[in-house]
């Protein structure tokens, strides 16, 4: 644990750096990333993927205005072929509660080796923690 | 596909269907039996054997000459006599063609509660006929699949603009009710209905086509000598979008919704009428003005403002009549071509009483009602879908036969089996006459505007004048009239909620 | 060889109903995910009706009349049906309203369909059966600050067996006092069959 912790610190220090003081990245405000630790990390807890789906999720950006959190997923085909996929959002209180309303799955076309940007916005103010799933 | 044509066989097979298919054998065994007689007598033995078999077949009678004597009393305003003598005709059991018509008599004799649950009945069995499309839609593919008997013995299923007519005369008769809100539930089903038909007769195309990439083309009924091809494709049957999509049920789906308040559904409804029913402006108004209208009665919502809107159905005549015609038809056997009597159903033209009906009330206000609907049409289109089918059936049937009828002669030289397999054969050689007779030819439609209160509303088809007094007290009523030789029947709906 | 045919025909009609009755029993019923996604035909289904009301709150969620936490009194009026088919619009806009409420955000006044219940309800404790005191009175209902009104339309193509369907579903926030547009978006679908 100990000899994994020191390499991903000096990434951090590094990153932090050449980071503009003061302007948090996108990905950093996105609710779980500090004890995330990473952008790589975040994802993985915040992605659920089923049934396989040929998708990679690569990035992650979140804003918070007006008590509602605003959520990017940019999502990438790895197929050179179309591909159809669902997704949804699960939103969680701050308690880690879930919040009561199920999205519906959400059907969506990718292009061979598109890279594609789903966007949403948490369904209220209770809202304050997600969890993405993509399906195929 | 030969084992499908199995099943179809098995399923008909409940009545007459056995006997027909053995008959060759007791007309060899009777030969045989009675080998020692000579001539006129061995004739007569195999006569008295065979022939109460055949004569003993219900299924034999016509479909036609029987409801005809009931509609003839419907004609001349006798539909009590026609309920009883049509319940009378049990030749053909309680099926779905009887409720069809039961339930259209019970209608017009103003007995609705019994009309419903005679269309219920009828609905139940269109609706297993549903169930198993939707789960097996192969099945229609398949059950055009060669048949060696007579199609008029395989159970009847109905066409498909009697299966959506079916609802919307039920939703009709929840109007006549008062049953606003079921009849919105039959008109839902319409939809449902519609698109159902439209989903199994596109993939049966679909598969048709894909077929005959590999055999040949398929049978046209525009080449077959002595058929009146003109009574079912010219000009107005091709103008149809199809057999089953009638414009007055869209209007009257969009009427229902539109007195229930639900305005985004009653659009859809006339807008449909109008894409099946393009230029009437009967229809156009509908759908131009509902807005005005919803917008007109959601003013007044606190004080009604004491008129109804008065939608009258006008429907005239009887949908017409399937007949039997003979077309000999040249089949390949290996003696070379035979000649084989094969029959096919046409509907002869119908003499129909003018196409408009005048409409008038005691406000003034005379105007035209616009036909909107001609089952007359619609039925001859549903006879044109269906004769490339009825084609295949036919030259299956007409192969079959003349092989049989060689093998039986060749067999025995008297010639006794094979005149005997020809009266079976020229017996059983009718085309399917049956259909839902008593369903209007024409249905047209006038919509009024009438304050609260006493009517005369005067309708006037060709040459019968007709004078209804109605008396209207909500926002909306359905009056429908229904005109058949020299009678007419009347129908109106209290209003929702009246 | 007459005999051996219909002695053959007999038996495979035998066995072919005897599976058709065995395949007549298999026909189940099982529940679904309501929220899957449904392609059973091209027609407007639950899924298009789920997915446009999710985008429409969301949407609405973020404008500034709605999410600046002042909860404003919204009415829903019509959205106009332009396609021809039977959607029941009311049944969109009723999923809009439920899960506004959710939000917390917005408040809702009696629209025009529950207005005859409403008058109904109010006239009904006038009378003298109720204990006037605590009947509530004519008079202080709440006017709507906004309405929410909109359109679905489609456009159908056909053709060589492929059906393409685009729907385009707008909805807009109108002030009612200043007669302003305040907030409109959309959200279009389109489905292919072929």
């Amino acid at each position: 644990m100990k000899s994994s912790a020191f390499p991903v610190m000096i990434v951090a220090v590094l990153l932090a750096a050449c980071q503009t003081a003061g302007e948090p990245k996108p990905s950093e405000s996105c609710p779980g990333f500090e004890e995330a630790g990473s952008t790589s990390a975040l994802e993985q807890r915040k992605v659920r993927y089923l049934d396989q789906p040929d998708v990679r999720v690569v990035e992650m950006r979140c804003v918070r205005s007006d008590g509602l959190l605003r959520v990017d997923v940019d999502i990438v085909n790895e197929r050179p072929r179309e591909q159809r996929i669902a997704y949804r959002f699960e939103w969680f209180e701050a308690n880690g509660m879930s919040v009561d309303n199920e999205e519906v799955w959400k059907p969506l076309l990718l292009y061979p080796d598109q890279l594609q940007t789903i966007r949403t916005v948490s369904p209220g103010a209770d809202a304050q923690d997600f969890r993405v799933v993509i399906k195929r | 596909m030969e084992i499908a044509s199995e099943v179809v066989l098995a399923k008909t097979s409940v009545g007459c269907l056995p006997v027909l298919r053995l008959l060759e054998l007791p007309a060899r065994w009777a030969a045989d039996a009675f080998a020692f007689c000579r001539g006129p007598l061995r004739m007569l033995a195999v006569g008295v054997l065979v022939l109460p078999i055949v004569a003993g077949c219900a299924s034999f009678r016509s479909y036609q000459t029987e409801i005809g004597r009931t509609l003839d009393l419907v004609a001349v305003g006798r539909i009590d006599s026609a309920i009883k003598a049509h319940r009378g005709q049990t030749h053909y059991g309680e099926d779905l063609l009887y409720y069809l018509e039961q339930g259209e008599l019970l209608r017009l004799g103003g007995r609705y509660a019994e009309s419903q649950t005679a269309w219920f009945e009828a609905d139940r069995r269109f609706r297993k006929w549903e169930e198993q499309a939707r789960v097996d839609p192969e099945m229609l593919a398949r059950d055009v699949g060669s048949l060696l008997v007579s199609d008029r013995l395989r159970a009847y299923t109905g066409h498909d603009f009697e299966k959506v007519m079916l609802t919307t005369r039920m939703a009709l008769n929840h109007l006549s009710l008062g049953e606003w809100d079921q009849a919105r539930v039959a008109i839902k089903r319409s939809h449902e209905r519609e698109a159902l038909i439209a989903r199994l007769r596109a993939e049966q195309v679909r598969r048709a086509e894909e077929s005959a990439g590999e055999k040949d083309e398929a049978p046209d009924f525009r080449e077959l000598n002595g058929y009146p091809v003109r009574t079912i494709d010219n000009p107005e049957v091709n103008a149809l979008r199809n057999s089953y999509q009638n414009a007055f049920s869209h209007y009257l789906a969009g009427f229902v919704y539109e007195a229930l308040g639900e305005i985004s559904l009653a659009a859809a409804g006339y807008r449909q009428a109008i894409e099946l029913q393009p230029g009437l402006a009967l229809l156009e108004e509908g759908l131009a003005g509902l807005d005005m209208r919803h917008f007109r009665r959601s003013r007044s919502v606190t004080e009604a403002d004491g008129t109804t809107d008065l939608l009258l159905v006008i429907e005239t005549g009887l949908a017409p009549a399937r007949a039997s015609v003979n077309i000999n038809l040249p089949v390949p056997t290996d003696q070379g071509l035979l000649l084989a009597p094969v029959s096919f159903p046409v509907i002869r033209e119908q003499r129909l009483v003018s196409g408009s009906s005048a409409v008038s009330t005691d406000e003034g206000m005379p105007t035209e009602a616009s036909t909107v609907t001609s089952v007359d049409l619609m039925s001859r289109r549903a006879l044109q879908d269906e004769m490339p089918w009825i084609m295949v059936r036919a030259v299956a049937r007409a192969t079959a036969k003349a092989s049989i009828q060689r093998v039986a002669f060749k067999k025995d030289d008297s010639n006794i089996a094979g005149t005997v397999v020809l009266i079976g054969s020229v017996l059983t050689e009718r085309a399917d006459e049956r259909g839902w007779r008593s369903l209007p030819a024409r249905i047209g439609l006038a919509r009024f505007r009438l304050a609260h209160g006493t009517h005369d509303v005067d309708v006037a088809v060709g040459s019968q004048k007709h004078r209804f007094s109605v008396s209207l007290d909500g926002p909306f009523a359905v009056m429908s009239v229904r005109q058949v030789g020299t009678a007419a029947y009347m129908s109106l709906s209290p209003g929702p909620g009246a | 060889m007459r005999i051996r045919f219909v002695v053959r025909t007999w038996l495979v009609a035998v066995v072919v109903v005897a599976l058709g009755v065995a395949g007549g029993c298999a026909k189940q019923v099982r529940y679904g995910d309501p929220k899957s996604v449904e392609t059973v035909n091209i027609d407007f289904g639950s899924t298009d009706l789920q997915v446009i009301a999710e985008a429409m709150t969301r949407s609405l969620l973020q404008s500034p009349v709605v999410g600046g936490g002042s909860r404003p009194i919204v009415t829903v009026q019509d959205v106009k049906n332009k396609t021809s088919e039977y959607i029941d619009t009311r049944a969109i806009t009723d999923s809009i309203r439920a899960e506004l409420l959710k939000s917390g955000q917005v408040r809702f006044a009696v629209d025009e369909v529950g207005m005859d219940e409403q008058i109904d309800e109010l006239e009904r404790q006038q009378s003298e059966y109720y204990d006037q005191e605590q009947s509530a009175e004519i008079g202080n209902m709440v006017a709507a600050q906004y309405r929410l009104q909109g359109s679905i339309i489609s456009i159908v193509k056909e053709a060589d067996g492929v059906k393409d369907v685009y729907y385009k579903f707008n909805l807009q926030l109108w002030n009612v006092r200043n007669g302003l547009l305040e907030w409109s978006d959309e959200k279009d679908i389109r489905k292919t069959e072929s």
